[in-house]
């Protein structure tokens, strides 16, 4: 069973207005950046407006072996971007490097990847539907 | 392959959309699609068998059975197969 690229029309038609995924419909604010580290640097200060009762972490996690690369934003009120892995992040995202970029400079939104086969996302998906919703504040 | 194994946190079947989220018991959950619009695909042979993940993680979320669902890729959340229980032989070995 392949799956396919979608238009974004076709992610919207499919999810129509459901409250959850509709976040996820909008790409992150445009900007320029050559790396997943720039861009997160460029977007981490949008996540510090989100307020969280614990200590938070957010994966981004480029292929799934365990020599990939990784990044990530520890959410706080000054969140920092950190190059590596984190202990137990709360979410993850899994993607290779060039749709990461993709996402992260807004070419695409985020359930455009995911809805087309080219993002995996484990850990607290309320937590992504948070991060999501602060960005585009 | 990304297999996880754990029990049915939650099953969401919208007018054309199926999602589930499988938590493996070390408080890791990851959320998986069983079909999005027309993909992977409409063909009938691939909608019964979408249907019928459905039914098993029905059932598993009902009854807190352990499944084991598997992605079609590493890269991707789209499922390619969903069991329940395990293949596994029960008291039949030769001593």
């Amino acid at each position: 069973m392949q799956n396919k690229k979608l238009s974004a029309k076709e992610v919207a038609a499919s999810t129509g207005n459901d409250p959850l995924m509709k976040v996820f419909l909008s790409p992150v604010p445009k900007g320029k950046g050559k790396s997943v580290a720039e861009h997160l640097e460029r977007l981490a200060p949008g996540l510090s407006k989100l307020k969280l009762r614990k200590v938070n972490a957010i994966q981004l996690t480029a292929g799934s072996d365990d020599d990939d690369a990784r990044w990530h934003v520890v959410l706080g009120p000054e969140s920092r971007v950190v190059e590596g892995a984190h202990k137990r992040p709360n979410l993850e995202i899994i993607a290779s490097e060039a749709v990461l970029l993709q996402v992260l400079s807004g070419a695409i939104s985020p359930l455009e990847a995911f809805a087309g086969g080219m993002l995996r996302v484990r850990g607290d998906i309320r937590l992504a539907n948070l991060a999501a919703q602060a960005l585009q504040r | 392959m990304a297999q996880i194994t754990g029990i049915v946190n939650c099953l969401l079947v919208g007018d054309d959309v199926a999602f589930t989220t499988i938590d493996d018991g070390t408080g890791f959950t990851e959320t998986f699609i069983l079909f999005f619009g027309n993909n992977p695909s409409t063909d009938p042979k691939a909608r019964r068998a979408q249907d019928m993940w459905v039914s098993l993680l029905q059932e598993a979320k009902a009854h807190n059975l352990t499944v084991i669902v598997t992605p079609i890729s590493d890269d991707s959340s789209y499922v390619a197969s969903v069991q329940l229980g395990r293949f596994e032989s029960s008291g039949s070995e030769p001593l």
